[in-house]
């Protein structure tokens, strides 16, 4: 007999308070579907699971004591530092908003709350297992996790034939990139021998440069895998199944996928890069490089004649990506940058859907800039906060969008790279324009006609808080970026 | 020498099944072409010595999963003309030329790797019942219990979907059991 050890360590179990937290309420939430015999009894009681899920998480992860070092638990699977719970932070803070935002609109898109709510929190508990995997096997079955419930999602939508059809092709799209991701992992596995990160890193420092930092092998795959980790980021030339799905699935999915999908797969991309092989830098920044100016023109450019909000705003994530990925010029000092641009893109473009959402009329979707021509004089607080919203997704000062570019167009620039920074701020001139186009479509043009029949008091009060949260942070960014340092210079 | 023979035989039967996999016309041919490619593979593993490696390799693939993929062709039901449709057009010659281009890439690569390394040998007992085990309970445990998460995730997501479907026929029209 082989002495079995099991790599369990209660004192590890602390640190997993979040994960475990989000975990519960996910087959908590299925329990409650099961066990309720009225529809509306299932929806009420798996919101109110999924959001004390959300809180405990949020809860747990602000315990953590920030300023201890990182180490890896259960076997080296999983990590517990103070990047996991910047994340979990703001990803409890995303499941619980995208389940307020999206609480009244379910019935217009003919999807059952709890069956929304379940799956969600199911992709939600991937996503916290994916900020702090910390070997290939692991953030390969969360990237699964996360995605499985959205492809569902997508198409849940009674009745929807876009919706199918966006579902339909995320699902063979995202397959086919996480076939792409794993063949990556296969070579960068045959060549280090180690699916842990920290056993990658140490290979690629002990080895000759012809069997670790340029074996060719080595960097095939680690290119396969950007491919794979790319597609989930959105980033160019990865990109175009965005803008379909975007605007095919219902928008409370599209809420999840803009804002929690990419901030939990932004954060294992920045993981594996600084955690694993950052010794290679010279040569994947050069695809980081390109991917970034790729998807800041193709995003921009492409989100120029959009007249459906849902579509560009899938278009101006893409040129986001783009930004986001800027940040990452800044390894090997830690890209807070980074960190801080994820999630102030997450609660920039979760407010833009929430308060889309909001103006949906009586079973119908507000998809097109028309649709919300006037709606500054109809609701003029509502236009204020997506007003907010969108000012800060085109970085226009004091809005937290702002704050965010700042920090990786300075990454970018002392790093060396000016002509990218440059390609960066032109870019984001492209993108203001198209932005103020919705914003002028709902001040200045004749009100269209919004009847306004239900929209809900407290989702307004929540994105009205959210809106605040932005301002706020674009005023006083300080303590944001210094948590975002904070947290991603212990990852080196 | 002997096994190098038997290695030569089962590497050429795996590349040509798998070229077959994706060139025949009819499905079915198709996926019996990969049962073919994928039991050369468990022969390559018994070779290694990972004997539990190539059981499982015959009982999960080339047993559950290909089983799955027939019944999958049965149920779309193709017509004839359906399954011969798409045969060799522009877009897969020109897919093929990347798929060659892929795979030169590939050895190049391969070959300027495997010379600059030192393959360790495996470990006492890998790919064995006990080793398998072993890896899988300890040192894979995380990986272990979330693959039961996926699959709870899975057949969440499948009862969504199908219980959505068996809703909305039964709104609109009776449930059609024979066409």
């Amino acid at each position: 007999m082989l002495p079995i050890v099991l790599p369990v360590d209660t004192g590890d179990l602390t640190a997993l308070g979040p994960l475990l937290a989000v975990l519960i309420a996910a087959l908590g939430v299925l329990t409650v579907d099961m066990t309720f015999e009225r529809e509306e009894a299932r929806g009420r009681w798996s919101f109110i699971v999924g959001l004390v899920g959300a809180g405990l998480a949020a809860g747990c992860a602000s315990l953590w004591q920030w300023e201890a070092p990182g180490r890896a638990i259960l076997g080296g699977a999983l990590y517990a530092d103070a990047f996991s719970s910047f994340f979990d932070v703001l990803l409890a803070t995303l499941l619980g908003l995208t389940l307020v935002v999206s609480w009244y609109c379910l019935d217009r898109v003919k999807v059952k709350p709890a069956e929304f709510t379940g799956l969600a929190v199911l992709s939600f508990s991937g996503m916290f297992l994916m900020v702090r995997a910390a070997d290939m096997l692991t953030l390969f079955l969360a990237i699964e996790l996360m995605s499985l419930p959205v492809y569902v999602l997508a198409g849940l939508s009674a009745g929807s034939k876009t919706g199918r059809e966006a579902a339909l092709k995320y699902f063979v799209l995202g397959s086919l990139a996480s076939a792409i991701l794993l063949y990556g992992m296969a070579l960068v596995y045959g060549v280090t021998a180690s699916l842990g990160y920290t056993d990658i890193a140490g290979y690629l420092a002990t080895a000759s440069r012809e069997s670790g930092v340029e074996n060719p092998l080595f960097l095939a795959g680690l290119a396969l895998m950007l491919v794979g980790l790319g597609f989930k980021v959105a980033a160019a030339p990865f990109h175009m199944w965005t803008p379909d799905v975007y605007e095919g699935a219902p928008t409370p999915v599209t809420t999840l996928m803009a804002s929690g999908v990419r901030a939990a797969a932004a954060a294992a991309l920045l993981r594996f890069l600084a955690g694993a092989v950052l010794l290679t830098r010279g040569h994947w920044m050069m695809l980081v490089w390109a991917l970034a100016a790729l998807s800041m023109i193709a995003g921009n450019v492409g989100a120029l004649a959009q007249t459906n909000v849902k579509r560009l705003l899938a278009y101006s994530g893409i040129a986001h990506a783009g930004y986001m990925l800027l940040g990452l010029f800044a390894l090997p000092r830690g890209a807070g940058g980074f960190s801080m641009y994820v999630a102030v893109y997450a609660l920039s473009v979760l407010g833009a859907f929430g308060a889309l959402q909001w103006f949906d009329d009586r079973g119908r979707e507000t998809v097109d800039i028309e649709d919300l021509a006037g709606a500054g004089k109809r609701h003029p607080w509502m236009a204020s906060v997506m007003t907010v919203f969108l000012l800060s997704l085109a970085g226009i000062p004091p809005t937290a969008g702002f704050a965010a570019k700042w920090f990786v167009f300075a990454a970018a620039v002392q790093a060396g790279y000016v002509g990218l920074a440059l390609l960066g701020v032109m870019t984001s001139l492209f993108g203001a324009y198209y932005y103020l186009r919705v914003v002028i479509a709902m001040w200045m043009d004749e009100p269209a006609d919004i009847s306004g029949a239900d929209q809900s008091p407290t989702t307004g009060l929540v994105l009205g808080l959210l809106a605040l949260a932005v301002l706020f942070i674009g005023c006083f960014p300080g303590w944001l970026w210094f948590l975002a340092d904070l947290a991603s210079s212990k990852l080196v | 020498m002997l096994t190098a023979i038997v290695f030569y035989i089962l590497a050429t039967l795996c590349v040509v099944t798998a070229v077959l996999t994706v060139t025949l016309a009819n499905p079915v041919t198709c996926a019996l072409s990969l049962i073919a490619c994928l039991m050369c593979l468990a022969g390559l593993f018994a070779q290694l010595s990972a004997g539990y490696v190539a059981i499982l390799q015959v009982l999960v693939y080339a047993g559950a999963i290909m089983v799955l993929f027939l019944f999958v062709v049965m149920l779309l039901n193709l017509t004839r003309e359906e399954a011969d449709e798409g045969t060799f057009g522009t877009a897969r010659a020109l897919t093929s030329l990347v798929c060659v281009a892929f795979l030169l890439d590939l050895y190049v690569f391969v070959d300027a790797a495997v010379g600059t390394r030192d393959f360790t040998e495996a470990l006492e007992g890998f790919g064995s019942l006990a080793g398998v085990g072993e890896a899988l309970f300890s040192r894979y445990l995380v990986p272990f219990e979330v693959i039961s998460l996926l699959l709870t995730a899975a057949v969440v997501g499948v009862v969504a979907i199908t219980r959505r479907q068996l809703s909305v026929s039964k709104a609109s029209e009776p449930l059609k059991v024979a066409r």
